[in-house]
């Protein structure tokens, strides 16, 4: 039925005006880091409060797709992904850009995000109910289990020593203890100082991390010609984008489920198809980490099938699957509408509305991407010594812009610096950043378990009573336990 | 000497009426350009909701824009100090819930209502005893009883120290039922745990849980308010079922309202508090009124001294209960606050 | 290969380092807990502690692998000179800025800094921090809304920059 809702809006010039008009500022907003799709959404509902519901949509999703995507671009361009959902996809994407490869890194991300973000539309549009009741039955210890195994499967892929990594994963969840205590509702951890009482922002940390780092890095290193002197003019002929596509499928299912949880996103989901990717194929094209397209087909298809998944719980439940969704949410309850279990039954207007407008803008992500990625590719060849300076200004800019403080810039530089010695000594910066991502979801589920098992008697059978727990538990326990070199050791030796 | 001393006083004399003549046509014309409404909390909550309502409605009526800005995080607070910071011509208001009242014994912040001029206390969200579908509880007197008879078992959960939900167990408990409580991050995550079972009840807002409940996934078991709600008429109001509650039930416990800084000057107050009465006379606001069951309290409250009492007495017993329960940071005495 | 031998391995260093501090951790998570009166099970310092913990754990795991054979790779020395001017540079934007506001501020910045790593056009230098300033002053500062720094000395001269 939806599907009659849905073609009067294909047919309607308007409409796709403005999904055109969205999936613009979405790509610019997603593409520069510390400009957040969260934050120019929020402003949109103040600017689009007087139009109609759907025109209202149709713009919000063509920003929100485009936006989900383009933070791949700076992140394979500059090394500074526009957005942690697109940190995974750097670790492939910046080192083929090195090698003068940049149009066919860039071209692969475009596809597969189109590829992902239409996946997780079609889930949407057909499967919420499904999946929202199996996500409902995903509880505190569960999301737990989840984001600390996200961390492991970090720890272990992004150096050669999982025990570096793993210090870098716990110092970042230490850093997001810092601020307001979510149940206790007292400063923590926070040195008297008053301005981190609202926490740490993971804004200026993936900016300072990231992008600060990169230009002390190369500050030091005295590189400031261009990055790249000449493109290797490869094709990049679909056929070969496309030999992906069966795994592709794996991935982005990986991303709309985790998207229907609400709390776990893009991160999670990227993190999690990349590790997987990295235990299914065996012969990637490179070296991961080192310039393999599979790194950024699994990364960008998950990330961007997360948007479908986070629409389903706010569209069923009228619980936001992310913060975007959360603003989408009120831009329904703005105007007069109620998202809840019936919404979709009682409103197959504006579901279609919402469908309408995804679909659009990952036409228009498809387009947008291929026209403009042979031209964003020629960044590479600015010299370091003009893009360096321009990419410290926005860098500032973004960090200050997250909460307008000089503080959060302050912190800015202090990440850039952490990250810089890390970076000297080998330590990966990705999982601090997904570590402060994902800190606060870990530790306020891990104390609402605790909370929970209080007033059980039978604690162990209460905990694992969900067969989603025990597979997780497991899950994670192995990737533990076989991470250890002295077991790795022990299997080579079988062998 | 001389000289140079009436050079800096005729320097300070024009200085000065430089100022003064900024203020004064501040008043004469204001609002001259867009407003920003400053909401502390996150974007689709009760009170995000109200607010850019209201903040549309605002702005039809003044002729100006009102851009509103969520500066969500730590109770509040954060977005309630910004509205101190910023500049006190009139052109940042705020637009918030209740955590004012018990910010300074939660140790968070020393702000409170005193450092603020009230414009309008404007709507209260009531709260709701819910369930989910499937749930083993029928009536609000079924879990009540159960409560009674197996204190700290039955789970219910809430958005944490000092949030309404909070203040709603506490009163439970002091009634002599006894939850086993579970903080969660927003009242939509309080609800998706009943769903999903993780816990036996919740108390969220009416407005936050119509839709579910029309749809049937969860159930209305009882109203913590004194008043009956207009769209569910039946539902059975706490003191009903257990007389003890009706002293608690006096006072509305997600009040919003509508301030600005302390330092702003009063003509600019007279303004949108003229407003702030038109808008709310208007039929759109009273039909978002009627389809969301809002509480208006401008009508309960409607002068600024009475809305100053309400808050007196709202900060006196909640602050209290959160003292006597023992999650506060300093005594509700050291702030002079009386017990109710 | 000799001349690495005589040096401590730095992975050993910092394995040590890492375990003191994560000690100091653990004791802090105990103090503060204790300073709020409430049960383990509710502590906000619960899951610090368990950190703390991991983090010790790890430390030691970082100790043992530097004598089983991880290693640093070998850094050039790097050009200390221009680095430590760009965090000079930066740190005197940073106090400036309340001052001279956004605009002004990061035209002096990016001109400093595109001098600093070796532009020589001066008119090169001069477009690039003025466009780029211009550009994002507009683009964040008025179209996006988000609140600038504005200068106070400029303030008192009359210019709301």
């Amino acid at each position: 039925m939806s599907l009659n809702y849905m073609i009067h809006y294909f047919a309607d010039p308007r409409f796709i005006l403005l999904v055109l008009l969205g999936s613009v500022l979405g790509l610019f907003i997603g593409a520069i880091p510390g400009l957040s799709v969260t934050m120019a959404t929020a402003l949109l509902v103040s600017v689009t409060y007087s139009w109609g519901t759907s025109d209202a949509m149709a713009m919000i999703m063509g920003l929100y797709v485009v936006g989900v995507f383009s933070g791949a671009l700076s992140a394979i361009l500059i090394n500074i992904p526009g957005a942690p959902s697109s940190v995974v996809t750097a670790f492939d994407g910046y080192p083929l850009a090195k090698r003068g490869e940049a149009y066919k890194s860039l071209k692969y991300a475009t596809i597969y995000s189109f590829i992902g973000s239409v996946f997780g539309f079609i889930a949407l549009w057909l499967l919420s109910g499904p999946i929202s009741n199996i996500a409902l039955k995903f509880h505190p210890i569960d999301y737990f289990l989840l984001s600390f195994f996200g961390l492991l499967a970090v720890g272990s892929l992004t150096s050669k020593s999982f025990t570096k990594g793993l210090i870098s994963a716990a110092v970042g969840l230490l850093i997001a203890m810092v601020g307001m205590d979510s149940v206790m509702g007292r400063p923590r951890l926070t040195l008297g100082i008053r301005a981190l009482q609202g926490g740490i922002n993971v804004v200026p940390a993936l900016v300072g991390l990231f992008g600060m780092t990169e230009v002390l890095s190369s500050i030091m290193q005295k590189k400031m010609g261009a990055e790249v002197s000449e493109m290797k003019n490869e094709k990049v002929p679909m056929k070969n984008i496309l030999k992906h596509f069966p795994l592709s499928m794996i991935y982005s299912a990986i991303g709309t489920f985790v998207g229907a949880l609400p709390g776990a996103g893009g991160p999670v989901a990227s993190f999690l198809a990349y590790s997987t990717a990295q235990k299914v194929v065996k012969k990637p094209s490179r070296e991961f980490c080192d310039g393999a397209v599979e790194g950024i087909v699994a990364s960008e298809s998950s990330n961007n099938a997360c948007i479908g998944g986070a629409l389903i719980p706010m569209l069923t439940l009228a619980v936001p699957g992310d913060a975007v969704t959360a603003i989408i949410l009120s831009v329904f309850i703005v105007h007069g509408m109620q998202p809840g279990p019936l919404f979709i039954k009682t409103q197959p207007d504006m579901f279609a509305s919402v469908l309408a407008g995804g679909f659009l803008g990952c036409v228009f992500l498809l387009i947008l991407g291929l026209l403009v990625a042979p031209k964003l590719s020629k960044l590479i060849l600015v010299p370091k010594r003009i893009l360096l300076p321009i990419v410290t200004v926005l860098c500032i800019i973004g960090s200050f812009a997250c909460n307008n403080r000089i503080f959060d810039v302050v912190l800015m530089f202090i990440f850039g610096l952490i990250g810089y010695f890390m970076r000297k000594h080998d330590y990966p910066t990705a999982p601090m950043v997904l570590a402060i991502v994902l800190g606060s979801m870990m530790d306020s589920n891990f104390r609402r378990t605790v909370s929970l098992l209080e007033s059980e008697e039978h604690k162990i059978a209460y905990l694992f009573s969900s067969p989603i727990t025990v597979i997780l538990f497991a899950v994670t326990v192995l990737t533990l336990i076989f991470s250890i070199p002295a077991v790795q050791r022990l299997f080579k030796k079988k062998k | 000497m001389k000289k140079s001393l009436i050079v800096l006083l005729t320097l300070l004399v024009a200085l000065s009426s430089l100022f003064a003549q900024g203020a004064a046509e501040a008043a004469n014309t204001y609002p001259e350009k867009a407003i920003t409404m400053i909401i502390p909390y996150g974007a689709g909550g009760t009170t995000d909701v109200s607010g850019r309502k209201f903040a549309a409605l605002l702005s039809k009526e003044l002729g100006v824009a009102v851009t509103v800005v969520n500066q969500g995080g730590a109770s509040g607070s954060i977005g309630c100090q910004a509205a101190l910071d910023a500049n006190p011509d009139g052109y940042t208001v705020l637009f918030t819930a209740e955590s004012l009242g018990t910010q300074r014994v939660m140790g968070l912040t020393n702000l409170s209502y005193d450092d603020y001029k009230i414009i309008s206390t404007m709507v209260n969200d009531p709260k709701v005893l819910v369930v989910a579908k499937d749930s083993k509880y029928n009536t609000l007197a079924d879990l009540l009883a159960d409560m009674k008879a197996n204190p700290g078992k039955i789970k219910m959960s809430y958005t944490g120290p000092g949030g309404s939900g909070h203040v709603q167990g506490l009163i439970m408990e002091k009634l002599g039922y006894v939850p086993a409580l579970t903080a969660y991050s927003s009242g939509a995550d309080c609800y998706r745990a009943v769903l999903s079972g993780e816990v036996d009840f919740t108390n969220s807002n009416i407005s936050t849980v119509k839709a579910l409940i029309q749809s049937g996934d969860l159930k209305l078991l009882g109203v913590s308010s004194n008043v009956k709600l207009s769209i569910y008429p039946d539902a059975p109001l706490f003191e009903e079922v257990d007389p003890n509650a009706a002293q608690y039930m006096k006072n509305a416990f997600t009040p919003l309202n509508f301030l600005v800084s302390n330092k702003v000057d009063d003509s600019v107050v007279e303004v949108l508090r003229n407003a702030t009465k038109k808008v709310v006379e208007s039929a759109e606001w009273k039909s978002f009124i009627k389809d969301n069951a809002l509480e208006e309290l401008y009508v309960q409250y409607p002068t600024v001294e009475a809305t100053k009492e309400f808050y007196k007495n709202w900060e006196s017993m909640v602050s209290w209960m959160l003292y006597d329960a023992g999650v506060t940071k300093y005594s509700p005495a050291d702030f002079g606050i009386a017990k109710p | 290969m000799e001349e690495k031998n005589k040096k401590i391995n730095p992975v050993l260093i910092e394995g040590i380092v890492l375990c003191a501090l994560s000690v100091l951790g653990i004791i802090f998570s105990i103090i503060c807990h204790y300073g709020f009166k409430v049960e383990w099970k509710l502590s906000p310092y619960l899951f610090p502690l368990f950190i703390s913990i991991m983090l010790c754990m790890l430390s030691i795991s970082l100790i043992l692998s530097s004598f089983s054979g991880l290693k640093e790779a070998k850094r050039e020395k790097g050009d200390r000179k221009t680095f430590l001017i760009f965090l000079l540079e930066c740190a005197i934007y940073l106090i400036v800025l309340k001052y001279l506001g956004f605009l002004i501020s990061t035209m002096l910045l990016l001109g400093a800094i595109v001098h600093l790593l070796g532009e020589k056009s001066w008119w090169k230098i001069i477009l690039i921090s003025v466009v780029t300033s211009l550009i994002i002053y507009f683009l964040f500062g008025v179209y996006l809304g988000v609140m600038l720094p504005k200068g106070k000395l400029l303030y008192m001269i009359g210019i709301r920059l």
